[in-house]
């Protein structure tokens, strides 16, 4: 089943087109990686789940997307991203709030806890899932500035899934992580995935091959080849796919 | 390594005027400290210097000052940053920094001729003095704070919209951000002001006095230097004005301390 689908989906930002027709599922509770060379688009493409593209000046696009069968840009924008969560290639926690009241912002935001209690388990749960919980338990009221890397964003995780969102967008999540922090990233994504359907921008093809149940092949702006993923790495029908799978794109 | 050494060379020299500048003034109004008071009586004629209340109207009448021009100007630099649109952002800039421009004698005539006005036939009193002080305060604060709030990461404000904040929530996250360098902003505007001497001196009536009520004439620091050091003969007297230089220094020193702590703090993150 398709939670969301690119329906000739096209973007441009000032005269300069980014995105050329875009027709794509997103295949419901798996791991959709999407993949190229930088400057392909992919970046814009994740960022107009969530319309954050709007932030841009001069964004505007052609085409639709749509979030289980209903176009995002008829929805209201805040329901749509407490719906479609997010995680950016650095972690972005904010400093000046605490690691409870980090989580707890999403929650607050869209009024999802009725008590304190609620809240309470609410932020729990979400550190849970994020499998930060055990680490930071003891230091709910600590800012996060002395959190390492790959902790961080496992709290920008549990951030983003305090509100129950249905799709989470990672936009190169462990692009500033150590091999080991990358692992444990990889593998939450996996546990996840069961119950949220995933978007992963990579530039890593080796991680989009390790945990992607779908990829797809962004160059140039458009759409090349999209499939399982062992399909699109064992046997790529477009010989652009190919040059990119070898190094020479 | 050069250019090393003269930076270090720079900052020792500065540290030197300011030691000795210290310096200098205490030495002088050492022969008047034995006639100086903490008191409210200010009596040059029996060598009485009660010094209370300049300290006193100096400190109410920077802090009412500031207590009315840093919400407008934080919210001023809230709005640069965050909504206004480019053609505005430009404009505002160039009023802003046109405001910063303008002599302070000039602003205590308009202060005495304008806002002295509503409080019957040119009027000094410390509001008048505070309202005339707070608009001169407003360039310091949009810039330093508008300063701060441009240089939240985009990745923060970002993190808020993505997780479904509206504009005005997700700029509440800027300035939570930045709050320690906002905060520092406003201890700025309180040093600027507490050392503002021309535009304090002919707006707040010179009258030496403890009152609260700010449409009530006082004195401050800087109005009793501007006012009565020209004119003092007995040098005991001049001696205790120069004392009340020397708390003026100290007072503007340990705010600019404690905004450096706090901006400090800030940037720990």
């Amino acid at each position: 089943m398709n939670v969301i689908e690119f329906v000739r989906y096209s973007a441009w930002v000032g005269n300069k087109r980014i995105l050329h027709e875009i027709d794509l599922p997103i295949k419901k509770n798996a791991i959709n990686a999407i993949i190229g060379p930088s400057g392909s688009g992919k970046t814009t493409l994740i960022r107009s789940i969530n319309r954050l593209m709007e932030l841009v000046p001069g964004y505007r696009y052609e085409g639709d997307i749509l979030l289980e069968g209903t176009s995002i840009f008829e929805l209201d924008v805040y329901d749509l991203r407490r719906r479609v969560g997010m995680v950016f290639q650095h972690p972005n926690p904010f400093p000046h709030m605490s690691i409870y009241e980090n989580v707890a912002y999403g929650i607050r935001l869209h009024r999802l806890a009725r008590s304190k209690r609620e809240e309470f388990e609410r932020v729990k749960k979400a550190l849970e899932m994020a499998a930060l919980w055990e680490e930071v338990k003891d230091r709910l009221d600590e800012k996060p500035g002395r959190l390492s890397g790959g902790q961080k964003q496992r709290l920008v995780i549990a951030r983003a899934l305090a509100v129950e969102p249905e799709v989470l967008l990672m936009d190169e999540p462990t692009a500033s992580l150590d091999p080991k922090a990358t692992t444990r990233i990889e593998s939450l994504m996996k546990e996840l995935s069961k119950e949220v359907t995933i978007v992963l921008v990579t530039h890593n093809m080796a991680q989009a091959a390790r945990v992607s149940d779908y990829t797809a092949f962004i160059y140039m702006g458009r759409l090349i080849e999209h499939g399982p993923t062992r399909e699109i790495f064992e046997r790529p029908k477009r010989p652009e796919t190919e040059a990119f799978l070898r190094g020479k794109i | 390594m050069r250019d090393v050494r003269l930076d270090d060379l720079a900052a020792i020299l500065t540290i030197a005027i300011a030691v000795l500048t210290g310096v200098v003034l205490l030495v002088f109004s050492l022969p008047s400290i034995p006639y100086v008071h903490l008191s409210i009586i200010w009596d040059p004629v029996s060598r009485f210097f009660g010094i209370l209340a300049f300290v006193f109207g100096t400190l109410y009448v920077s802090l009412l000052a500031l207590l009315i021009s840093s919400p407008i100007g934080i919210g001023a630099a809230l709005y640069i940053v965050r909504y206004a649109p480019d053609k505005v952002k430009r404009y505002y800039s160039m009023i802003v920094e046109a405001m910063a421009s303008v002599p302070s004698v000039v602003y205590g005539l308009r202060g005495f001729l304008v806002l002295g006005s509503f409080f019957g036939a040119f009027k000094a009193n410390k509001l008048v003095a505070s309202l005339t002080l707070s608009v001169m305060l407003l360039p310091t604060i949009i810039s330093l704070s508008r300063a701060s709030l441009e240089s939240v990461p985009r990745e923060i404000v970002e993190a808020a919209y993505a997780l479904g904040a509206m504009k005005h929530e997700a700029a509440l996250v800027a300035l939570g951000y930045s709050r320690n360098q906002i905060l520092g902003s406003v201890l700025i505007a309180l040093m600027r002001a507490v050392g503002e001497t021309m535009a304090v001196t002919m707006t707040v009536g010179n009258v030496v006095g403890v009152s609260m009520n700010p449409l009530d004439p006082g004195s401050t620091l800087t109005s009793l230097i501007a006012t009565e050091f020209g004119g003092a003969m007995d040098p005991i007297h001049r001696s205790a004005i120069i004392f009340a230089a020397f708390l003026l220094f100290v007072i503007s020193l340990t705010i600019y301390s404690i905004a450096r702590r706090v901006i400090g703090r800030g940037e720990e993150k």
